[in-house]
């Protein structure tokens, strides 16, 4: 077990306990009554202090929290991984998509499954490298490297990011129109809000959500997302569109 | 050697000097910070310098245990600088890395790693406060990581195949961190309900997680005469009157030792404690990293 230590250098920790003291002991201590520190001195403010005030620190610990664990979710930046060129087309990206979610049983696991505007985030993982690298060839539509397998020790990750559009003005705007479309099933729990409906279930019954959308075109007409919370349940998220 | 651990505007403190028959209490207690407590502004200067003052005998090196809620923590499924450097690009914010220090440390045999992610001006405010009292600063660690210490160091924890370090907090919320084969395996938070137990957040592995959870929802309800996938558990709570502590411990599940150090470490003083309120000492385990008790 390592010995946190948070004055050594960032970084991943080699060892498992590390020594690394600051001092400014003298040699010869003052008296600490007579010479009192200078505790009130004033010490350069910057804007930064302001991040400490409860109601920011508490966004910045949420914010922080969620970029760093559910960072395929939030990944709308500009990425540097090569993106498949233009010439690949929506049916194409949605072929992949749904050999994505009907094989997720076999060999992996889907951690996350995200339409933006702009593209398509997956994060898949699974502990057999071998069918990781073959899904990864499968997937990777151009050899663009927009699909990438990270990971060792029987523990691997795939991520893939593929160009997206919202094509069709067909959107599901409302909970009636969802309803229109889907059957969520009496285990499913749902929550809707004003801007979106989010569905709790097993991992089968949300893919039967997914897939219903399929059927009825409907995954080019609204942004949604899919994330795993624990093995065999999976949030599915819809935005309503306007 | 001065121990101290933080949690919100409170600080306890231990005083020890090695002896012939290991580390002996000179001196502790606790201290609270008279507003809202940060870390700049001479805060905790004042806070070190109230401390060294009881003990102008005892040089001012001073270990560290910061409340949890100092830092930000998180897991990354690979143990990999490249997938570090890959992962902040795609998903960071710039300013993160600007405002924030990033350890990382490996486990479950190297293949995932913890974050711990501490705001850079707190630790050079912190740094500032050892300077403005001249004082030597050995370790920072985090609390119920620096309890696990303690388990280790006071209880020999880590002669044991696997263990838990529970620590009760306010409003039901509770930490659990497991160790497993020497190995820090996860870190959950929770919340206790009238019934149940709702899991808040899990870093690290899933292993053993609902087996040990199940069992605490069984204590909730009934009794529960043992945990039976974990060796042993060491509870402590931080809290003034930790109600649902006294209830684990008069509870007397065969394997649940209370984190108390008071039981372990000998002391030179008459003053008694009792041992809940000892255990609110339990997070000044940083104090003993290293040594032999």
């Amino acid at each position: 077990m390592f010995d946190l230590n948070l004055l050594s250098e960032p970084g991943i920790q080699l060892s498992e306990s590390v020594d690394c003291s600051i001092s400014f002991i003298k040699e010869k201590r003052p008296n600490p009554t007579k010479t009192p520190p200078n505790i009130k001195k004033k010490k350069t403010i910057t804007v930064r202090q302001n991040l400490y005030s409860s109601n920011s620190l508490f966004l910045i610990i949420f914010m922080a929290i969620s970029g760093v664990i559910f960072y395929p979710m939030l990944s709308n930046l500009n990425s540097n991984m090569l993106m498949p060129s233009a010439k690949v087309s929506q049916e194409q990206v949605i072929d992949k998509v749904l050999k994505v979610i009907l094989e997720s049983k076999n060999d992996y696991t889907i951690e996350s499954l995200e339409f933006s505007s702009e593209n398509i985030l997956i994060h898949l993982s699974s502990f057999d490298i071998t069918s990781m690298k073959f899904f990864q060839e499968k997937m990777d539509l151009l050899n663009s490297g927009a699909v990438r397998v990270f990971g060792d020790n029987n523990n691997y990750s795939m991520m893939a990011k593929f160009p997206w559009k919202i094509t069709s003005d067909d959107f599901i705007d409302s909970p009636e129109s969802f309803y229109k479309i889907v059957k969520t099933g009496k285990n499913v729990k749902t929550v809707i809000s004003e801007h979106e409906i989010v569905m709790n279930g097993s991992t089968s019954d949300i893919i039967s959500i997914f897939l219903q959308l399929a059927n009825a075109e409907r995954l080019q007409t609204n942004e949604m997302m899919i994330h795993s919370i624990n093995p065999g349940n999976l949030i599915f998220a819809v935005k309503f569109s306007n | 050697m001065i121990a101290i651990s933080q949690n919100g505007s409170y600080f306890q403190y231990l005083v020890w000097v090695p002896a012939e028959g290991g580390p002996l209490i000179i001196k502790f207690g606790e201290i609270k910070f008279p507003s809202q407590f940060n870390f700049r502004d001479g805060h905790f200067a004042s806070i070190l310098e109230q401390i060294a003052n009881e003990v102008p005998e005892i040089s001012p090196r001073f270990q560290l245990s910061l409340d949890y809620k100092n830092v930000l923590i998180s897991d990354t499924n690979y143990n990999s600088e490249e997938f570090l450097e890959w992962q902040n690009i795609q998903v960071v914010d710039p300013s993160f890395e600007l405002l924030y220090h990033t350890f990382s440390y490996p486990f479950l045999n190297s293949s995932k790693l913890l974050n711990i992610h501490l705001n850079k001006e707190l630790k050079s405010s912190i740094i500032n406060s050892i300077q403005d009292v001249n004082g030597e600063l050995r370790s920072i660690n985090i609390g119920i990581f620096s309890a696990e210490i303690g388990a280790r160091k006071w209880f020999y924890a880590s002669q044991l195949e696997s263990y838990a370090v529970w620590k009760m907090g306010k409003n039901n919320i509770d930490q659990l961190l497991i160790v497993k084969g020497g190995e820090f395996q996860s870190l959950i938070t929770f919340k206790r309900l009238k019934n149940s137990i709702k899991v808040l957040n899990i870093i690290g592995s899933n292993q053993l997680i609902d087996k040990i959870i199940g069992q605490i929802e069984v204590w909730i309800n009934d009794d529960l005469n043992e945990f039976i996938h974990i060796e042993r558990v060491f509870a402590y709570s931080s809290e003034m009157n930790p109600k649902a502590l006294k209830e684990l411990i008069e509870s007397e599940i065969n394997n649940v030792t209370l984190l108390n150090p008071f039981e372990m470490l000998d002391i030179s003083s008459e003053v008694k404690i009792s041992p809940i309120k000892g255990a609110r000492f339990a997070e000044v385990g940083i104090g003993f990293r290293g040594i032999d008790v």
